[in-house]
């Protein structure tokens, strides 16, 4: 089966959208960066301010943006390894950033994370079979005595050879470590899947394996997932849904047919168009868009919509009005002033 | 979750991989320690020392404490190798047993230090925030004084012997097992596997103990070796200035005390104990430089 042939098949058998099992809402999260004598913040960076999301099972909702657009610290909210400044993370029914203690640490099965980098994510002093089934023992699920069972089980399962139950993770390849952290994250049956990046410290050629491994175990468990990346391609070829994040918002989202076909914020465009192109002919016809410069710094954000400083059709309006996120069509919403004033200049 | 479809990627078999032996980064560690002649001649040095510390009661030639007035200061012969003290007491004897000492003294220190530092220093390097603040602060206060005259201060507050004296210096020690151990904790937890660790639902408790402490314990390991050494010395100076060991015990300091005493009718008598003191703390030495060496070729390869 082609990657194309698993996606078709996994998208044609979902298009009612059920109920979401994972909702975030206002989420916003700044870090102090510098305090005064007294030791009150005079410098916060604002990493995420004000972004929602909702995934259902089954569906995978790809966050794509440019480094420091913070979607790395909204997979952390969403996993709560990091407390929000602000809103609701809401897993099953359940919500996440109210529980603690010993409630937390339960609620935990319901929702694991794939980490971005294969090579610091396993105990250098643990076996393979220890990682994998470590998340069992800690709840409760198996003794110590089943662990190198279990574990072997769960390899198979993400196509490893079960013989690496007692290995360490420095005999292991970036591939076969990443495959052993998907194990990992599965071995108690979450609901949902968060994966920061979790190719982009791979080789190409062992990239589309493990996404190939992640889309059959999700045709399998039914995870809803959230996919972090920076790369356009990953998300147009595993995601559903998609939403497209500039220094701490997201400024349009939506089905990801719908938003790749039909960009309408002039971020989107610019991401898009930056996608290398394999049809010389289709790249020499498209148009390409370059921005000036780097992003803002995510410290001192610039008034009104925070792309104005880098559009090319931002108008005086844009420094005084922060546009909301607005629908375009059914599912589509983009938050821009200008959405419906013609081409990029 | 529960039926497994059958795997269509191909299963991943490290050929090349089951080839090479499989070891953990501890075995590797310790098998290039013992590559090391110098680190097994402490080791062997210090084996001797533990049998003599063990077997004392039953290999000494005269009861260490059986005074002969009539053959003081006799000087080495073939009846009493290492001579006779002040009272006529066998000097070899008094060695032997004070190696006991020599043994006990510094994994009191040692443990007390571990005790008190290493548990801090592990909560501190993962939770940061208020505790490693306060732990961080205290440790600089103690460390700025004299550990002796720290160790000496406490002494008056737990009163002399050998066990209190070691507990003090186990207290003017902790401070340096503290920063090493807190150091490598703070660089451990910020390894994505702690956030692993925490993402599945460990608690603190098995955080700290499974997956922070193993990754800590090699410059751990070496900071205990090498605490070993000083609080030997630290066990010595006490016992010469009479706050450690307590007559008719000896060490090896206070067998120095007493030579110190009668350097002029015996000049001999610092030979054996300084010998024997100077030769174990190079022992504690060499073995904490190996280590530190071993492990820090392991963390290149």
């Amino acid at each position: 089966m082609t990657n194309a042939d698993v996606v078709a098949v996994a998208k044609a058998g979902r298009t009612a959208e059920p109920e979401p099992v994972l909702s975030a809402s206002g989420l916003v999260k700044s870090f102090p960066l510098r305090r005064n004598l007294l030791g009150r913040v005079t410098e916060r960076l604002h990493a995420v301010d004000g972004v929602d999301l909702a995934v259902a099972p089954g569906r995978t909702l790809g966050v794509v943006g440019e480094s420091g657009s913070g979607k790395s610290t909204v997979g952390r909210i969403v996993a709560r390894l990091v407390r929000p400044d602000a809103g609701r993370v809401v897993v099953a029914g359940r919500d996440l950033t109210e529980v603690r203690g010993e409630e937390l640490r339960r609620a935990r099965a319901d929702l694991q994370m794939i980490f971005q980098n294969p090579w610091s994510a396993l105990d250098p002093t643990k076996t393979i079979g220890h990682a994998v089934a470590e998340p069992l023992l800690v709840h409760g699920r198996i003794g110590r005595a089943d662990m190198a069972a279990a574990a072997a089980e769960l390899l198979e399962r993400v196509a490893l050879d079960p013989g690496l139950v007692d290995r360490y993770p420095s005999m292991l390849s970036g591939g076969q470590r990443q495959r052993v952290c998907i194990a990992r994250a599965l071995a108690v049956g979450p609901r949902v899947l968060i994966a920061d990046e979790p190719t982009s410290a791979l080789d190409l050629s062992t990239r589309s394996e493990i996404l190939n491994l992640l889309l059959r175990l999700q045709d399998d468990g039914g995870q809803a997932v959230v996919l972090i990346s920076h790369d356009v391609t990953t998300i147009k070829h595993l995601a559903h849904r998609v939403a497209v994040m500039y220094l701490g918002r997201i400024v349009e989202d939506g089905p990801v047919d719908e938003v790749m076909g039909d960009p309408r914020h002039p971020y989107t465009r610019v991401l898009l168009s930056a996608v290398p192109q394999p049809d010389p002919e289709a790249a020499a016809r498209r148009e390409r868009i370059v921005v000036a410069g780097e992003p803002p710094s995510p410290v001192d954000l610039p008034s009104g919509c925070r792309f104005r400083t880098r559009c090319p059709i931002a108008v005086a309006e844009c420094a005084a009005v922060d546009p909301a996120l607005t629908a375009v069509t059914g599912q589509h919403r983009v938050a821009c002033l200008r959405e419906g004033s013609g081409s990029l200049g | 979750m529960t039926t497994l479809s059958p795997a269509p990627v191909p299963v991943d078999r490290p050929v090349a991989a089951s080839a090479l032996p499989n070891r953990s980064p501890m075995r590797t560690a310790a098998r290039a320690f013992f590559r090391s002649p110098a680190a097994l001649s402490a080791l062997a040095f210090l084996a001797l020392l533990l049998f003599l510390a063990v077997a004392a009661p039953l290999v000494v030639p005269y009861d260490p404490a059986a005074q002969n007035l009539a053959n003081r200061f006799s000087g080495p012969s073939a009846e009493h190798w290492l001579g006779t003290d002040e009272f006529g007491r066998d000097v070899l004897s008094r060695m032997m047993t004070a190696a006991q000492i020599a043994l006990v003294a510094p994994l009191i220190a040692v443990g007390t230090a571990a005790v008190i530092g290493v548990p801090t220093a592990l909560l501190a390097g993962l939770r940061r925030g208020a505790i490693d603040a306060v732990a961080g602060r205290l440790a600089d206060a103690v460390m700025s004084l004299p550990a002796l005259a720290l160790a000496m201060a406490i002494i008056a507050i737990l009163g002399p012997g050998l066990v209190n004296s070691m507990i003090a210096v186990g207290i003017a020690f902790a401070p340096s097992l503290f920063r090493v151990v807190r150091g490598a904790a703070l660089a451990t937890s910020r390894e994505t596997f702690m956030e692993s660790a925490e993402s599945i639902g460990c608690t603190t408790r098995r955080m700290v103990w499974v997956h922070l402490l193993p990754n800590v314990a090699a410059p751990m390991l070496v900071q205990v070796t090498i605490l070993m050494g000083v609080a030997l010395l630290a066990e010595a100076g006490l016992s010469f200035i009479g706050l450690g060991v307590q007559p008719p015990d000896s060490s090896w300091g206070s067998m120095l005390a007493d030579a110190y005493q009668n350097q002029f009718r015996d000049p001999f008598g610092a030979v054996a104990p300084g010998a024997a003191l100077a030769l174990t703390v190079l022992c504690f030495n060499v073995l904490g430089d190996t280590l530190r060496d071993v492990i820090a070729a392991g963390r290149r390869a």
